[in-house]
């Protein structure tokens, strides 16, 4: 009888130290979830670019996710360069948010842009953030369009980073970079070559840009 | 003020207007033919070769294209032409030569590329002017100022060097008619 309560005892005890680390496993990785990961700015900064940085050709873009011209640039104009100059290594794209005053979401979409890339996703979110401008800017609605293109559990992480200090710095710091090179229009673009860096303002065709960075490549 | 100094005052502004207009119009294609990089007015600036005349064209053909009014083919063939076309009417206003011609031809051309800009600033397009070649120079009320004062002065110009020929003209065409005169009253036949 003795040995059956010892036995029963010892059986007790250790379902009960499996059940806490259990119990303690599934805590943690509910907290992971719920926590944003902690990412810097320079993380952040780096998620916004595309490509090497070590590409004969750097393009730093400075737009407002809710301008039309900027939506103009990414639509006809950057996702042909990032398919064919790109992923070629011969360029390095790199996106800085400008939201202007006058657009009442635009800050918001840059938030949630930078959000995104905390986690990785920047480039499917600035697809779809330029794509469904037209229907986000009307309404003021932005996360139904980021459900297109995350899943439920990132979109939960960029809701929360969107709001943390470290995201709205990361693009104060990018508005504050463009105020410093003078910039008051979107979309501004710097094509830096050979040390060499051209300021181009408004949105330029594919056809036109593309001769463009041939005449630069071959120099 | 006598006839012979108002004329010789209008030669005057005449001569200062189509200098200044001349010299706008040469750093204006210096601007779009220059080697991108080098500051202006350096040695550097003025080494023109095939490789940096392509990248400055092309340069200038983004700006081009940033105004959205013409066809690829189109921003090509003014991207290629327009510099030159610019530093030849350059010459001809700053030496005098053909005035009457090249003062109505700059007149034309200002006037398109005001047109242009006001298009641009109207349609509420947010571009560079690239009036003086590539570089962060935003249409503006200012460069639409600018390009006013141009027309006006081409336009002064233009009506200066008509009223001038026409001025050189009138003394040999009166001297003629008293030539004619004078053989008609000499001819005793007459």
């Amino acid at each position: 009888m003795t040995g059956f309560w010892k036995r029963s005892r010892l059986v007790i005890l250790l379902l009960a130290a499996a059940g806490l680390a259990w119990g303690a496993l599934v805590n943690r990785a509910a907290r992971a979830a719920a926590d944003p990961p902690r990412v810097t700015l320079a993380e952040i900064a780096q998620q916004k670019a595309y490509g090497v940085k070590t590409a004969p050709i750097r393009i730093d873009t400075f737009t407002d996710f809710e301008c039309p011209a900027c939506r103009a640039l990414y639509m006809e104009t950057l996702r042909p360069v990032i398919q064919n100059y790109v992923m070629s290594g011969k360029v390095y794209l790199v996106h800085h948010d400008f939201p202007l005053p006058i657009h009442p979401y635009s800050r918001k979409a840059a938030y949630y842009a930078d959000a995104a890339a905390a986690i990785g996703k920047f480039a499917p979110v600035e697809q779809a953030l330029f794509t469904n401008q037209p229907q986000w800017s009307a309404s003021g609605r932005i996360t139904p369009i980021l459900a297109q293109v995350l899943s439920p559990a990132q979109l939960k992480q960029v809701e929360e980073l969107a709001s943390t200090q470290i995201v709205q710095e990361a693009v104060q710091r990018d508005v504050s970079l463009g105020q410093s090179l003078g910039i008051n229009e979107t979309p501004t673009m710097y094509v830096t070559h050979n040390g060499k860096r051209m300021p181009f303002i408004g949105t330029i065709s594919y056809p036109i840009f593309r001769r463009y960075l041939n005449a630069l490549l071959k120099q | 003020m006598t006839p012979a100094s108002r004329s010789r005052l209008r030669r005057c502004l005449l001569i200062l207007g189509r200098v200044a207009l001349g010299l706008v119009f040469i750093f204006a294609a210096y601007g779009k033919l220059r080697p991108i990089g080098p500051a202006p007015f350096t040695a550097a600036s003025f080494e023109i070769t095939g490789s940096s005349l392509s990248l400055s064209t092309m340069t200038f053909a983004m700006e081009v294209d940033s105004y959205h009014m013409l066809p690829t083919w189109g921003v090509m063939f003014v991207a290629r032409v327009l510099p030159w076309f610019e530093l030849g009417l350059g010459l001809l206003l700053l030496s005098g030569i053909a005035l009457r011609w090249a003062g109505l031809i700059t007149m034309g051309l200002v006037a398109v590329f005001l047109t242009a800009i006001v298009h641009s600033y109207i349609g509420g397009l947010q571009i560079n002017c690239g009036c003086f070649g590539p570089g962060a120079e935003p249409v503006s009320k200012l460069t639409i100022l600018r390009d006013s004062s141009f027309f006006a002065l081409a336009t002064g110009v233009t009506i200066g060097a008509f009223f001038d020929t026409r001025a050189k003209r009138k003394p040999s065409s009166e001297a003629a008619t008293a030539q004619v005169e004078g053989a008609v009253s000499a001819d005793p036949g007459a």
